[in-house]
């Protein structure tokens, strides 16, 4: 396998190190919102990559080398030797559909010989965890899934997904590798920790969360937001992310970001399924805790995978747009950290999104995180 | 230098080398910013949670002082209830005790203590079943004399994990019924209920249920099981037998001396009947007058024979009561197993046919059971049965037989006598059905009958003649022979002298004095009353003074007599004069001969009745003879017959 990274900062075009990658099989790529909406740039990249399948989205941000960029697109050319592709997409504008389409996609994908998932899904119209559950539910538990939901900065306003076409609104791209060549190491963590009382959902419906301990949920989070990140809703709620987790099950926990408030109900909702009766406990980040998540991530990823010396190999990170807008400028930390515990020849793509995708560590079913570094590591085999 | 400001300045580098001032300076700036806004948070966050969690303690601390409270209220509330519960199952009348899994007690009420005889501290739960086992050994409250197996057998006992119901007999005394339930959990709950007076109650009645009140004999049904049992043992081979006993004249006597006589004599019935067969079987009380033996498998017949003849003996032994000697007999009827029937039934109907037979044949004697007495038996229901249908069948027919008035050599009247006409058997004589129809109370309708048919047909005769009707003592004590009179004269038109009403002594023998005073209306009505068969029976010439009677019959026998028995001339001429100075009317009955009827007439007889003078004769043949005969219808033989 051979990748390629490609930066486009300007017209003044893309920079890139190989003619190569001319040839690939997979181009990945991510950009502002403002810019992936430009068709040109789409129709740039399929003129310059004639025989690749093109998936990419909108973000709150792209990485690039150890910083993060708004005002550039990213792309990750991929050139497998021995790995067939699948590319499929649905549409999602009603997120009490979701789980349909994830099973729609997972129907299109499954074979006998998949090996991978990823996906690129809308970040606003969609219940990620129902989507992912869809996917699952159509492939088994046994194929690794991973990707992220679309980001629009700190807007919140639109997200864009590009599958093999002009990026759109509304959209879940999801490609399938196959064979035995490819193979996968995933890692997800998030470094939040969890503060003050436990609380209960009291009241909930799919994503969204009515109340917690009989009280409007939107309350407690302008309560600890204060006046002044109480006016920047929904982007400041991603300060506090929340974690939840079934009173039968205690340790398997997952942790929840907010998208998108309703004022006049107090309702917020959720990335993903808030279950009534499910504990709740706020969280919050320090700058040297998520570092250490993100790190810690990208060291799951590489021992998942054990590369053989010398191996190329190509990373996807995909962070919530939550750390970044903790970090502040010191976001450049975070992604110091992730790409110290890439395996060497590796060649690393991210974004900041709205929602992660990876295997659950223990059970390695499918899920969607929210508020963590998530990496997705590929290589292939030596024939 | 700072990580963070090393790259601020390489950011604010120009591609020249040149610094952008203005740019690091905003750059670190909003450095200073973010971790200024970050602090806030961070304060904020932590004042936030500070204060929910003194909330959250506040919260629960007041949940704890609640829950307290309610606790204690619990407390109070389950010692109430418990104390309810106690005075419940105190109150059940039921010893309850209940213990654990590990053989430890959970609850006992105090009717447990009490018991058996426990000390109060035995009642603590915790307290190990063996411990109560031994203290019920020391308290004697346990069963048997081997308390050592006693203890190993109550111990393994609560073990067998299915529920029971033990009986015990406590040394101390008591019955006690334990109702055992096992518990899930290993361990159980027993009731126990002293059923000692319950007990003695049941064997009281059980022995009421068996033996007669009277004379403490068993009674019919405890005979009837050990007359199955006998049957079983015998199984169709071995030989035993049955008695039946019944007292003669018995009836009599609780009449005339009153019950409580009548009940000591049947307490010493008993006894005798007792002692003769304590050796050979059991004796009961059927019932009334009625006895019986069951001789034990083993008894021949000769054996039975041998208990028969002790039995009328000891029968015959007179009976003192209140100082009067009273005169019964017993009579016996035998059924022998196998040959008199193999089951209890068979033997039971053929002992009561043989003392029917005993009965029948004279007082205090015996008789075996023959088969023949079946066939008469049979006879008999048939003949009751027929008997019933006869008169809506109008089988029956009065005939008349004239009655001869001897001074004036005319007839004075007819009696009226039954007849039936059987459908298949013929004419079927009065002596046969008469008593039967008395027995079984027949004679009240058919005696009904008789008076309405007599009544009517004599108000058709002559004004002169009258007509005698027989009316048995048990009309008088089941009918109401006044009313049926009366309304037949009334019916008829017939005045009441031209009536003559013919009784028996037996009239005196029960309710006699109602009978009297039946006597003394229809006396008083103007109808004539005679005694008939004067001389037979016991013919107490008491009877006489009791009742002014108009008439004396003297029994057809002594007249009979007359031609060969020597004492018989004397009787009959005694009665004639009896009636004469008493002035009565004396008629002499069974007249067949000529030398008869001289004699009676020679003797001073008012009137007299017989084949010789008139046969019985049909209604239509006596209106007939009658036709055209004024009163006092001459008859033409007499100077004839007495000259003769």
């Amino acid at each position: 396998m051979l990748a390629s990274q490609a930066y486009w900062k300007d017209l003044s075009g893309w920079t890139d190190d190989s003619e190569q990658v001319l040839a690939a099989d997979l181009l990945l790529y991510f950009g502002p919102r403002e810019m992936l909406s430009a068709d040109a740039h789409f129709a740039a990249l399929r003129a310059r990559f004639p025989n690749a399948l093109i998936m990419g989205c909108s973000t709150g941000g792209q990485m690039a080398d150890d910083d993060v960029s708004d005002q550039m697109l990213t792309a990750l050319a991929l050139d497998f030797a021995d790995t067939p592709l699948r590319l499929v997409e649905a549409d999602v504008r009603d997120p009490t559909l979701s789980r349909a389409a994830g099973a729609a996609l997972g129907a299109q994908l499954a074979a006998p010989d998949l090996a991978g998932i990823f996906i690129l899904s809308d970040g606003l119209h969609v219940n990620g965890s129902a989507l992912v559950e869809g996917v699952a539910s159509a492939i088994g538990p046994h194929v690794p899934v991973s990707g992220g939901l679309a980001g629009d900065g700190a807007a919140f306003a639109e997200t864009l997904v590009a599958c093999n076409a002009a990026p759109r609104s509304g959209v879940v791209a999801a490609i399938g590798f196959y064979g035995t060549a490819i193979q996968f190491g995933h890692g997800s963590a998030g470094g939040w920790d969890v503060f003050g009382p436990k609380r209960k959902i009291t009241a909930s419906d799919g994503n969204v969360l009515q109340s917690v301990d009989g009280k409007p949920a939107l309350d407690l989070y302008k309560l600890y937001l204060g006046p002044e990140d109480s006016q920047k809703l929904p982007g400041s709620a991603l300060l506090f992310p929340m974690r939840i987790s079934d009173p039968r099950h205690p340790d398997q926990s997952v942790v929840r970001t907010v998208l998108a408030v309703d004022a006049e109900a107090g309702s917020m909702t959720f990335a993903g399924d808030m279950p009534k009766g499910w504990t709740a406990q706020l969280m919050r980040g320090s700058f040297g805790r998520l570092c250490a998540g993100a790190a810690e991530a990208t060291h799951k990823a590489a021992a998942g995978l054990a590369l053989a010396p010398h191996t190329d190999s190509a990373a996807i990170l995909v962070s919530c747009i939550g750390r970044r807008l903790l970090m502040g400028q010191r976001i450049d930390e975070e992604i110091e950290a992730a790409r110290a515990e890439l395996p060497e020849n590796c060649q690393p793509i991210g974004f900041y999104s709205y929602g992660e995708i990876s295997p659950h560590e223990v059970s390695g079913r499918a899920q969607l995180h929210n508020q963590t570094m998530t990496v997705t590591l590929m290589s292939e085999r030596a024939a | 230098m700072h990580k963070l400001l090393a790259k601020q300045i390489q950011k604010a580098r120009q591609p020249d080398g040149e610094f952008n001032l203005d740019q690091l300076m905003e750059l670190v700036a909003r450095a200073y910013e973010e971790s200024e806004q970050d602090r806030e948070r961070t304060d904020r966050s932590i004042a936030l949670m500070v204060e929910e969690i003194g909330a959250f303690q506040a919260g629960l601390e007041a949940e704890i002082v609640r829950r307290t409270s309610e606790l204690g209220d619990s407390r109070k509330a389950l010692k109430l209830q418990n104390k309810r519960m106690a005075i419940a199952l105190d109150s059940t009348g039921y010893a309850i005790s209940i213990f654990d899994g590990r053989k430890q007690l959970v609850y006992c009420n105090k009717y447990f203590l009490d018991l058996y005889h426990l000390p109060r501290r035995f009642g603590r739960a915790g307290t190990p079943f063996l411990d109560i086992l031994s203290a019920r050994i020391a308290a004697n409250s346990y069963v048997g004399d081997d308390p050592d197996a006693y203890y190993e057998e109550r111990a393994n006992g609560v073990d067998r994990g299915a529920p029971f119901i033990d009986i015990h007999r406590l040394n101390t005394g008591e019955m006690v019924s334990i109702n055992h339930q096992p518990l899930p959990d290993g361990g159980w709950v027993a009731t126990h209920k002293d059923i000692t007076e319950f007990t003695r109650l049941q064997e009281e009645l059980a022995h009421r249920a068996y033996h007669d009140a009277l004379t403490g004999l068993p009674n019919r049904h405890m005979l009837q099981e050990r007359l199955s049992q006998c049957v079983k043992e015998a199984d169709g081979l071995g030989s035993f037998a049955l008695l039946f006993i019944d007292l003669d004249g018995f009836k009599s006597i609780n009449d005339t001396l009153g019950h409580s006589a009548g009940d000591a004599i049947l307490k010493e019935v008993a006894k005798r009947i007792e002692k003769s067969t304590a050796a050979s079987g059991i004796a009961a009380r059927m019932g009334g007058d009625e006895f019986a033996v069951v001789m034990d498998v083993g008894m021949m017949a000769r054996d039975a024979h041998m208990l028969a003849v002790t039995l009328t003996d000891v029968g015959r032994i007179p009976f003192v009561v209140d100082g009067q000697t009273v005169d019964i007999a017993f009579s016996v009827g035998v059924a022998v197993a196998p040959g008199d029937g193999a089951t209890t039934d068979e033997l039971l109907k053929n002992a009561d046919l043989a003392l029917y037979a005993a009965k029948a044949e004279r007082r205090g004697s015996y008789r075996f059971f023959e088969p023949a007495m079946d066939k008469a038996l049979r006879d008999r229901r048939r003949l009751e049965r027929d008997l019933a249908l006869a008169l809506e069948r109008g089988e029956f027919e009065l005939y008349y037989q004239p009655i001869l008035n001897l001074k004036r050599q005319t007839f004075s009247g007819f009696e009226a006598l039954l007849r039936w006409h059987h459908a298949e058997d013929g004419m079927i004589s009065p002596a046969h059905f008469i008593p039967v129809a008395e027995e079984t109370g027949l004679i009240v309708p058919i005696g009904a009958w008789v008076l309405r048919e007599a009544i009517n047909e004599a108000a058709k005769w002559p004004r002169g003649m009258r007509v005698a009707i027989n009316v048995s003592s048990v009309q008088f004590q089941r009918g109401n022979v006044v009313v049926t009179i009366m309304n037949a004269l009334g019916a008829a038109g017939l005045a009441p002298e031209r009536v003559e009403i013919e009784i028996t002594e037996s009239v005196f023998f029960e309710n006699s004095a109602s009978n009297l005073d039946a006597l003394r209306q229809l006396h008083a009505l103007g109808i004539k009353i005679a005694l008939d068969d004067f001389g037979t029976g016991f013919s107490a010439l008491s009877y006489l003074m009791s009742y002014p009677f108009d008439k004396i019959k003297i029994d057809g026998g002594f007249v009979r007599a007359l031609d060969n028995a020597l004492g018989a001339q004397t009787i009959v001429r005694a009665v004639a004069e009896i009636g004469h100075g008493m002035g009565i009317v004396t008629t002499a009955e069974g007249i067949e001969t000529a030398a008869q009827l001289r004699n009676v007439n020679a003797a001073g007889y008012t009137e007299a009745q017989g084949f010789l003078i008139a046969r019985p004769m049909p209604a239509d043949q006596v209106r007939k003879m009658l036709d055209g005969e004024g009163d006092g219808m001459p008859f033409a033989p007499m100077a004839q017959q007495l000259a003769g």
